[in-house]
């Protein structure tokens, strides 16, 4: 069998792969990226489908995050910072959320609150529990909303945040990881944008950047194995072309998710208690829709969000800020939604008719202006998140030498892209005190 | 024909768009038109499931 000598090997080339081998490349590392499927990027990753620019998965950016770290490699990064206007739907009305400043919260809350006392008692808990005691993780969002109240437009537009950010249920989300997610926010960046060409402009920027740096990238090439010595990482087995190729590397980084990363090392290297909790980790699924259409359909520059719809939470028109994502003229929209549960078996097409039901009735004309390009019940692997918040893994596994990246593997309260950035940080930070390059 | 295997699809929609004949729909579920599908098996290299296969 043929064999090289790199490094570092990193195996899927997402965020948290192309994040973590693009610092390695910089800090002098060899470093190779071997990627299974045809493109890279995974979900973060734009396809041009009859002229309309798809994302698989990210959406948008923020400077503090994304935009510091391809600075940091010498890649580039366009973000586009729209004037987008929230709005919530509550109780059939619209409500505009203030664009900045303090106490959008509390001005979301009062406009669903039934009467200030209820709007006042949910805000001093939330106080409480960011300023001074947070509520453990061993009781549901839900759980510790329904203290203060059972209002459904408030429980509402807390579903909805929790959607957007992290594909995630009330009901199913350590109440504790709320808040800590709350108090980690600002660390992620709040200003966010989007790429022009769609959210694999992030991943192919970081692509480039490696391979300029002196990296390899390779697409198209499935590891087969993750090679260990006497329970040491020492590389990995590659095909490439028909040909499988063995690599040698002082430490293999995977970005395939927890479970893949064991199935490729051998399950039988890892300690049951690690296998519990890999086998614990279960995607954050989305229902997303794109459709396309001659004429508006959502206020321009708006984002609506529902708070009492079936499964719809969110959509907006990704053309208002970025035109390049269709033909000449078309529109391109997006709707995100989330399932009834994040539990499998899902009923696919019970999730779709209820999507489409909430897009007939919240837009006027959908039935007869929109198109509908992909519906997409993004779930397990593809989840909007490979984990549920609050139940990620830790960077380093028991093998020595071998990691996990992505965002099932950030810190506690670093939800999705910004979460997957972070465990490539974390472990190149391990890498350099250990490891030196060849 | 392809075959769509729904327990392991995780609905990513990567094989409808690297179908050069539009041969594949995403619409929650993954319907194949037979009389389009050319058999040259572009989803199933590009699908990170191994959700779709040479049916009969």
């Amino acid at each position: 069998m043929k064999k090289l000598q790199y490094d570092m090997l990193v195996i899927g080339s997402g965020i948290g792969g192309t994040t973590s081998a693009s610092l390695l490349s910089k800090a002098g590392y060899k470093t190779l990226v071997v990627e299974k499927l045809p493109f890279a990027g995974g979900r973060c990753a734009t396809h041009d489908y009859h002229g309309y620019k798809l994302n698989t998965g990210l959406n948008t950016v923020t400077d503090d995050c994304h935009g510091a770290l391809c600075r940091e490699v010498g890649a580039e990064f366009e973000m586009r910072v729209t004037d987008n206007q929230w709005v919530y739907r509550i109780h059939g009305q619209d409500y505009p959320q203030p664009k900045s400043g303090k106490g959008i919260l509390k001005t979301m809350i009062g406009h669903a609150a039934t009467s200030e006392a209820e709007a006042d008692r949910l805000m001093l808990a939330i106080k409480r529990a960011m300023a001074w005691a947070p509520p453990s993780y061993s009781w549901s969002l839900d759980e510790w909303l329904r203290q203060y109240t059972t209002n459904p437009a408030i429980l509402g537009m807390f579903q909805n945040y929790l959607a957007a950010a992290g594909a995630i249920r009330n009901s199913e989300l350590p109440a504790g990881e709320y808040f800590r997610m709350m108090k980690e926010i600002d660390a992620s960046g709040r200003i966010w944008g989007y790429l022009p060409g769609g959210g694999g402009q992030l991943t192919d920027a970081l692509v480039r950047a490696i391979r300029s740096m002196g990296g390899d990238v390779w697409t198209g090439c499935p590891a087969l194995k993750i090679t260990t010595r006497d329970g040491v990482a020492t590389g990995a087995v590659v095909r490439k072309g028909g040909e499988s190729i063995e690599i040698a590397a002082q430490a293999v980084i995977c970005n395939a998710g927890v479970k893949k990363t064991v199935g490729l090392a051998g399950k039988d290297l890892f300690p049951p208690g690690y296998l519990k909790d890999a086998y614990t980790v279960k995607g954050a699924p989305q229902t997303i829709i794109y459709f396309t259409h001659d004429r508006p359909l959502i206020e321009a520059d708006s984002v609506i969000c529902l708070t009492e719809a079936r499964r719809v939470f969110m959509y907006s028109t990704n053309t208002n800020a970025c035109p390049e994502r269709a033909p000449r003229g078309k529109h391109l929209s997006g709707a995100a939604a989330y399932l009834e549960s994040s539990l499998p078996p899902f009923n696919l097409k019970g999730e779709v008719e209820m999507v489409l039901a909430d897009l007939r009735d919240n837009i006027p004309g959908f039935d007869k202006y929109a198109r509908i390009l992909t519906i997409r019940v993004n779930r397990e692997e593809w989840g909007l998140m490979k984990t549920w918040p609050g139940f990620t893994m830790p960077v380093k596994t028991p093998i020595l030498g071998l990691y996990t990246v992505g965002d099932d593997c950030g810190p506690p309260g670093w939800w999705c892209s910004p979460a997957a950035v972070q465990s490539g940080r974390r472990v190149v930070e391990d890498v350099v005190h250990r490891y030196r390059p060849a | 024909m392809i075959a769509w295997n729904e327990e392991k699809c995780a609905g990513c929609g990567i094989c409808v768009l690297y179908c050069p004949v539009d041969a594949l729909k995403s619409l929650g579920a993954i319907e194949v038109e037979a009389d389009k599908c050319n058999d040259c098996l572009a989803c199933i290299d590009a699908c990170p499931e191994d959700a779709l296969e040479e049916g009969k």
